[in-house]
């Protein structure tokens, strides 16, 4: 992936386009240090890609295959009903 | 919010989302598949995989921040 515009400076909405792909570094080399500058100067878009890398890293920390919500209360509620007896609660709808 | 209790978030926030969604999620930040291979995996273009991939993430940013809202409201 690449930016459209030639000139050296990025813009804001041309850097959102492209953010994610480029911390998944799926962009070519010369619009990554373009980027790279423009997020060096923007606090704005530095602070957006810094939240994406925080979500990006949690995600990886995540053990396995990724649950379903609802398989995940269904989970819980079995664990609940294994540890408490019948005395667990429902599962919420 | 910082730690364990990000990482708790962002997994529940993984955990709610669509199945298309997630399942792109998964293979890229989870499993280490470039955009090429996740689409060859789920046989769609490259294209939607960076769709879906920025759409999800945006939405556990989302979800993160409406998270910090209810947690700092008395």
């Amino acid at each position: 992936m690449r930016l459209r515009r030639r000139s050296d400076e990025a813009s804001c909405r041309e850097v959102s386009r492209v953010l994610q792909a480029y911390r998944d570094g799926q962009v070519d080399e010369l619009s990554a240090r373009r980027v790279t500058r423009h997020l060096d100067a923007c606090r704005r878009c530095g602070l957006e890609a810094e939240v994406y890398i925080r979500i990006k890293e949690a995600a990886g920390r995540m053990d396995g295959d990724v649950p379903s919500l609802p398989l995940a209360r269904l989970r819980d509620f079995a664990r609940r009903l294994a540890e408490e007896g019948p005395q667990a609660s429902e599962p919420p709808a | 919010m910082v730690g364990a209790c990000f990482d708790a978030a962002v997994a529940q926030a993984v955990g709610a989302l669509p199945e298309k969604m997630r399942s792109v999620l998964q293979l890229v930040d989870i499993d280490g598949l470039s955009y090429q291979e996740a689409s060859a995996v789920l046989g769609v273009p490259v294209g939607t995989v960076m769709s879906r991939l920025h759409r999800a993430r945006s939405r556990i940013r989302d979800r993160l921040a409406v998270t910090e809202i209810s947690r700092r409201s008395p």
